[in-house]
C-alpha cells in the first residue's frame, strides 16, 4: 500500500535529521554561538543568527504542551486516520515539536504534562516521521509497506 | 508622528455573505468598489492607489498583476495585492494611512473579494491545511482549525473557560447576524445546538467554526482634510496597532493573547482612548474563544472566566452592555477569507455613520475592529471614530 499523505522534503540542512530518524533516534539542533537547543531544524540559528548549528541527539522523551481530538475537520488527504490526536509536546531538550499522539488509552484522561516519548512512523523507505505515545505504552508501528493501521 | 485623526474613511463597501457560485471574485470586487465609491460621492479617476488581496480561488489565479483595474476599467497611478491572512485589510488599513499621510496618494481603495463558498470545502481545507510548515506540520495532520484547537484546549483543560460560554458567543453573533441582511446564517441557535454539534478538533464544535463563503468588501481612505470636504461624517482612523507573533502554532514564543494585547495597547496609545471609550467592538471571531481573548486584550474584560460569564449572560448580545460582532461575524455573517476580516471595519464604519439598520447601536462615537490572521500568527486593531 503507497502512502499517499504529504511527505515532508529531504533538504540539506535536515538530511541528517531524516538519517537518524530511520534509525530510530529523533535529533534536534543546537546553536555553539548562542548555546541554545533548535527545533525545527533551521540553516541559521533563529536566535543569535549563528550558522554554527549542528544537530544532537535527544532522549526522544518529553511532556505534552496540548492536544487535540480530531474529528470532522481533517485535511482530505488524513480523512482515513479520523479521528485522530495531534499534539505540541516539549522535549526535555527544551523545544516544542508539533506531532501526532498514538497509543493512547482514553483520549479524555489525557492531561497536559503527561510524560510522552518519541515513536517512529516509517511511511517511505526515506522518511519515518516521528510522532509520540505515552510513556509506557507498548504501542510500535508496523513496518513500512505492510499497512497503514495503527494511527 | 501619530495618525490619530489624520486620515479617514469616506466609503464603503459590501454585498451579501453566502454561496453564490454565479458571482465571481472579480464581479464581487466591482460591486463592492463601485458602492464604496458611492458612498464616498467619489469619481473612479479620483482613486488613485488600489490595494487588492489574494483571491484564493477563481477563474483566473489571484487576479494576475492589475487584473483588478482593468476589470473595473480603473487606472490608477498604484496597483498591488497584499497579503497577511485574515488581518491583510488591516496591513492594508496601516500602508494606506501611511501613503495618504506621506504625500503619495490621495484616495486609497482598498478591496477583498473571496470564494471560499463556492469551492469545494475539501480544497478549501486543503488549502488552508497547505499553509503549515511542509516538513514539520503539514505530514502530521497539523491544518488550520487544529492548530487554533491546540491553543484553544488548554482554556478549556484549566477550567478558565465552560463549554457553555464558548457556545454563548456563537449564540450570541447568530442574534446579531438575524438583524443582518447580508448575513449567511439568520436562524437563531442554541447553546445545546452549539454542544451537540460535534468536534470539528476538540474543543472547536462544529457550529464554533465558521462556515466558508462568498464575499466581497471595499473601503475608501483619504486624508482627513479631504474627507470633511468629500462626506457628511468621516469615520477618522484614531488608533492603529499590530503584532506578529509565530507562522506555526510550535514557534510560538508569545501567544496569540499576548499578540492581541500588544496590538491593542498600541492602539489605544495611539489614539488616546481606553477600553472605557468604546461604544462597540467588531471583533473578528472565527472561533468563539477568539472573541473572549480579544475581549481580555482589549481590556474590556479582566480574564477569560469573566468574559465567558459575561457573553454568557449576554453582555455582547443585542440588548446587552456593549454590543460585541454586530453583524454576525465570521461564525454566522459567514467566513469570506479576507473579505472577512475587512466586513468588521466596514460593520464598524457603518455602525458610526448610522447605517446599520435594524441593528444600528444607539449613537455610537467609538468602535474598534480587530482581526488576526493564520492560527494567531497576526493580531491587528483598528480605533475608528466620528471626531478627528
Amino acid at each position: 500500500m503507497t502512502y499517499t499523505k504529504p511527505l515532508p522534503k529531504i533538504r540539506p540542512y535536515t538530511k541528517e535529521f531524516w538519517e537518524a530518524a530511520k534509525r530510530g533516534e529523533l535529533l534536534i539542533q543546537h546553536c555553539d554561538d548562542c548555546n541554545r537547543n533548535i527545533f525545527y531544524p533551521r540553516a541559521v540559528c533563529p536566535r543569535c543568527k549563528g550558522k554554527n548549528v549542528r544537530y544532537i541527539k535527544t532522549s526522544g522523551r518529553g511532556r505534552l504542551f496540548s492536544f487535540s481530538l480530531v474529528e470532522k475537520g481533517a485535511p482530505p488527504d488524513f480523512k482515513e486516520d479520523v479521528p485522530y490526536v495531534i499534539c505540541l509536546v516539549d522535549l526535555d531538550e527544551k523545544v516544542r515539536i508539533g506531532s501526532m499522539l498514538v497509543g493512547y488509552d482514553d483520549y479524555w484522561a489525557l492531561k497536559p504534562g503527561m510524560e510522552v516519548e518519541v515513536v517512529f512512523h516509517p511511511v517511505t523507505e526515506e522518511i519515518s516521521l516521528p510522532k509520540f505515545k505515552p510513556v509506557g505504552s507498548e504501542f510500535v508501528f508496523p513496518e513500512q509497506n505492510q499497512s497503514e493501521e495503527g494511527t | 508622528m501619530s495618525i490619530k485623526g489624520k486620515v479617514a474613511f469616506i466609503g464603503y463597501g459590501d454585498i451579501p455573505v453566502g454561496k453564490y457560485p454565479e458571482r465571481t471574485s472579480v464581479q464581487q470586487a466591482i460591486q463592492v468598489s463601485l458602492m464604496a465609491m458611492e458612498t464616498a460621492g467619489l469619481e473612479p479617476e479620483a482613486v488613485d492607489t488600489i490595494l487588492t488581496t489574494r483571491s484564493y480561488a477563481d477563474q483566473v489565479y489571484d487576479w494576475g498583476i492589475g487584473l483588478f483595474g482593468e476589470e473595473i476599467g480603473m487606472r490608477s497611478k498604484l496597483e498591488f495585492q497584499m497579503y497577511a491572512g485574515g488581518s491583510s485589510s488591516s496591513a492594508m488599513i496601516k500602508v494606506a494611512a501611511g501613503l495618504i499621510l506621506s504625500g503619495q496618494s490621495q484616495n486609497v481603495l482598498m478591496v477583498a473579494s473571496n470564494k471560499w463558498g463556492t469551492m469545494k470545502r475539501e480544497a478549501a481545507v486543503d488549502k488552508l491545511a497547505n499553509l503549515h510548515h511542509e516538513d514539520w506540520e503539514r505530514p502530521f495532520g497539523f491544518f488550520q482549525i487544529g492548530a487554533v484547537a491546540l491553543q484553544m484546549k488548554l482554556a478549556f483543560v484549566y477550567g478558565l473557560v465552560t463549554p457553555e460560554q464558548s457556545a454563548a458567543v456563537a449564540v450570541s453573533n447568530r442574534k446579531w447576524a438575524a438583524m443582518n441582511p447580508n448575513a449567511m446564517y439568520r436562524d437563531p441557535i442554541t447553546i445545546e445546538d452549539v454542544l451537540n454539534s460535534g468536534f470539528v478538533a476538540d474543543p472547536i464544535h462544529v457550529l464554533e467554526s465558521p462556515p466558508l463563503a462568498d464575499g466581497a468588501a471595499a473601503l475608501i481612505m483619504t486624508s482627513a482634510e479631504n474627507a470633511e470636504k468629500q462626506v457628511d461624517q468621516p469615520v477618522y482612523l484614531l488608533g492603529a496597532g499590530s503584532s506578529f507573533s509565530f507562522s506555526n502554532v510550535s514557534q510560538a514564543k508569545i501567544s496569540a493573547m499576548e499578540g492581541q494585547q500588544l496590538a491593542a495597547k498600541d492602539a489605544y496609545e495611539m489614539a488616546g482612548l481606553g477600553p472605557e471609550d468604546i461604544d462597540v467592538a467588531s471583533i473578528y471571531e472565527p472561533y468563539p474563544l477568539g472573541t473572549l481573548s480579544w475581549l481580555v486584550s482589549l481590556g474590556l474584560k479582566k480574564n477569560l472566566t469573566e468574559a465567558g460569564q459575561w457573553m454568557l449572560e449576554g453582555g455582547g448580545a443585542p440588548g446587552g452592555e456593549l454590543p460585541v460582532t454586530t453583524d454576525g461575524g465570521m461564525l454566522s455573517r459567514g467566513h469570506c477569507a479576507i473579505a472577512g476580516g475587512m466586513l468588521f471595519v466596514v460593520e464598524a464604519i457603518r455602525q458610526l455613520r448610522g447605517e446599520a439598520g435594524e441593528r444600528q447601536v444607539k449613537n455610537p462615537e467609538i468602535a474598534v475592529a480587530t482581526a488576526m490572521g493564520g492560527v494567531g500568527n497576526s493580531a491587528f486593531v483598528e480605533i475608528l471614530g466620528i471626531n478627528p
